[in-house]
């Protein structure tokens, strides 16, 4: 039965972190992410979602922290930093695409963590970088755009170059933090969506930081709800119900 | 609103005065004497008198007449002169551009001022970027003649180094301009400290780069003249000569040369920089 569980591909143990100013965004918070799992953080404003997200691709150096990624010790030193984000993607909640440059060249930014040295003053990149950026390209459906100034697209199109700039890495894990928030209900589910089967069919492991409860429910495999820096509820999207919600969101929410 | 006045009048309570007030009070009216002293003095020394441009004018009617008599006959040479003075604030400015381009990251607040070590630098490059800002065109110019002697290599020089005082500060501040998203984006990829600046920080930051650079060659055109009249090149020598020799009209062909090649390229390049999304 061992053996037939995959191994994780995330293990976070005891993450905690204090923001030099004192803030104590986490505080001892444990989670594993295995291998085609969304895993959806919902929590308040200020909770601390993005803290943990940007501790585990190393952004923020967490306080303290056993990370453990693919079976490795996750360390702070910067030349392991370069081997693990390139196989982490991350999408922003303002998609922080390179307006100036065109689509493909955005989503090839995919590609830096093995671009040869010669080739980085020019912007060159191999074939097969090319042939996987096109790739990615192709499943976010932006194939024909690839020319196009990326500042030129519209809101939901400049996330879904966001994502294919990260499945451009070809990660083993993707970190989306409110990846829909500045995107309208209608085009925010819609992207939401397409990026959730993507996931599903490349079978990567995902952690996806949510405000919206609806959207977590309809996508979600698991759910951490975090508050005041701690998880405080861990489970299936069916059990977030009113009085689990209110322990998350405070008393005063309802639906 | 009339009601306002009828509930009894207030009063505006007193100005709270610190005790030093009349003390203040001196010290400006002091301050203002003396810069009207200055102003007068200023006057005296510097022989300020209108008159004096009617009576001269009156004088040399003869003089200035030729000067509306432009000699062509040395306006191809003057044209060739006119070009190496566009030359001269190209290849200055180019110099200064290579010179205040890597510079400007060392100089920029929000990628330095991180760590103790970036901290000195960035203080040590702002504080070149400030003393060349301060050394005046001329003077460089005549340190360079002394050093390389009489012609364009010296201004060019001299144009390069004073530049990139301005450019590395206008470089750096709009590097502090930036948005650090797409910084934080190729970090989260795995690019490199280099291909985040080649990457997340370039593109965001070259038009401006190019624009300021074409404004400062601008203004490094009308300056090579000035500096040509010291012997750093270009046709700036030739008003020199012309004045001292009294050839008032060759004197007006190079006004009118430098008049309209300083109008066209100030139009064109506006019109560049215009194109470039900058005014
Ligand atoms: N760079 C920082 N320096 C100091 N405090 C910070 C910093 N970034 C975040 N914080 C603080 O840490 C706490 C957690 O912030 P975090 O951004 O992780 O929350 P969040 O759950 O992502 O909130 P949101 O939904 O608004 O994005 C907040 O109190 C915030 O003010
Ligand atoms: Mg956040």
């Amino acid at each position: 039965m061992i053996l037939l569980m995959p191994a994780p591909v995330l293990e976070v143990a005891e993450l905690a972190h204090t923001y030099p100013d004192g803030t104590k965004a986490v505080q001892g918070v444990s989670f594993s992410v295995e291998p085609g799992e969304i895993v959806v953080i919902i929590g308040l404003s200020g909770a601390g979602k993005s803290t943990i997200l940007r501790c585990i691709n190393g952004i923020v150096r967490p306080t303290k922290a056993k990370i453990r990624f693919l079976d490795e010790q996750v360390r702070w030193d910067y030349g392991y930093l370069l081997q693990l984000r390139r196989r982490i993607g991350f999408i922003f909640q303002n998609f922080n695409i390179l307006e100036k440059l065109t689509v493909l060249t955005n989503v090839l930014l995919g590609r830096l963590g093995v671009q040869p040295a010669w080739a980085m003053p020019l912007y060159r990149f191999s074939q097969r970088d090319r042939e996987v950026a096109t790739a990615a390209l192709a499943k976010v459906g932006l194939l024909k755009e690839w020319h196009k100034c990326a500042g030129e697209l519209s809101g939901g199109q400049q996330q879904r170059v966001g994502v294919a700039r990260a499945l451009a890495q070809e990660p083993r894990l993707l970190l989306a933090d409110e990846p829909v928030s500045s995107l309208d209900p209608l085009t925010a589910d819609r992207v939401l969506g397409h990026f959730v089967r993507i996931c599903r069919e490349e079978e990567l492991a995902t952690v996806i930081n949510l405000h919206a409860v609806p959207l977590a429910r309809k996508y979600a495999d698991r759910v951490l709800g975090v508050r005041d820096g701690r998880i405080v509820f861990e489970g299936k999207p069916s059990q977030l119900e009113l009085t689990i919600l209110q322990n998350i969101y405070g008393e005063e929410y309802d639906e | 609103m009339s009601s306002l006045l009828l509930e009894g009048s207030p009063k505006l309570p007193p100005r709270p005065r610190s005790p030093l007030a009349p003390l203040w009070a001196s010290v400006k009216l002091l301050a203002a004497a003396m810069v009207v002293a200055y102003i007068v003095l200023a006057l005296w020394h510097t022989g300020f008198n209108p008159w004096k441009l009617v009576e001269g004018a009156q004088r040399t009617r003869g003089l200035l007449a030729e000067l509306l008599r432009p000699d062509w006959s040395i306006a191809s040479q003057l044209l060739k002169l006119m070009n190496e003075t566009v030359e001269i604030a190209l290849l200055g400015t180019l110099i200064a551009v290579l010179i205040s381009f890597p510079l400007a990251f060392l100089g920029s607040k929000n990628l330095m001022l991180r760590s103790a070590p970036g901290r000195v630098v960035y203080f040590i490059v702002r504080l070149i970027f400030n003393i060349l800002r301060a050394f005046e065109p001329v003077l460089l110019a005549l340190l360079f003649v002394i050093m390389v002697g009489l012609g364009p290599f010296a201004g060019v020089m001299a144009l390069g180094i004073h530049s990139v005082g301005m450019l590395g500060k206008l470089f750096s501040e709009t590097i502090e301009g930036i948005d650090q998203g797409p910084v934080e984006a190729v970090l989260a990829s795995g690019g490199n400290r280099f291909q985040v600046v080649w990457y997340g920080i370039l593109p965001q930051v070259a038009p401006q780069f190019l624009a300021f650079s074409i404004y400062r060659w601008d203004i490094n055109i009308r300056m090579s003249i000035v500096l040509g009249i010291v012997g750093a090149g270009g046709i700036g020598y030739m008003l020199l000569q012309y004045m001292s020799l009294f050839q008032f009209g060759k004197l007006a062909t190079a006004f009118l040369i430098i008049l309209a090649a300083v109008t066209i390229l100030d139009w064109a390049s506006a019109w560049l920089r215009t194109r470039l999304g900058q005014t």
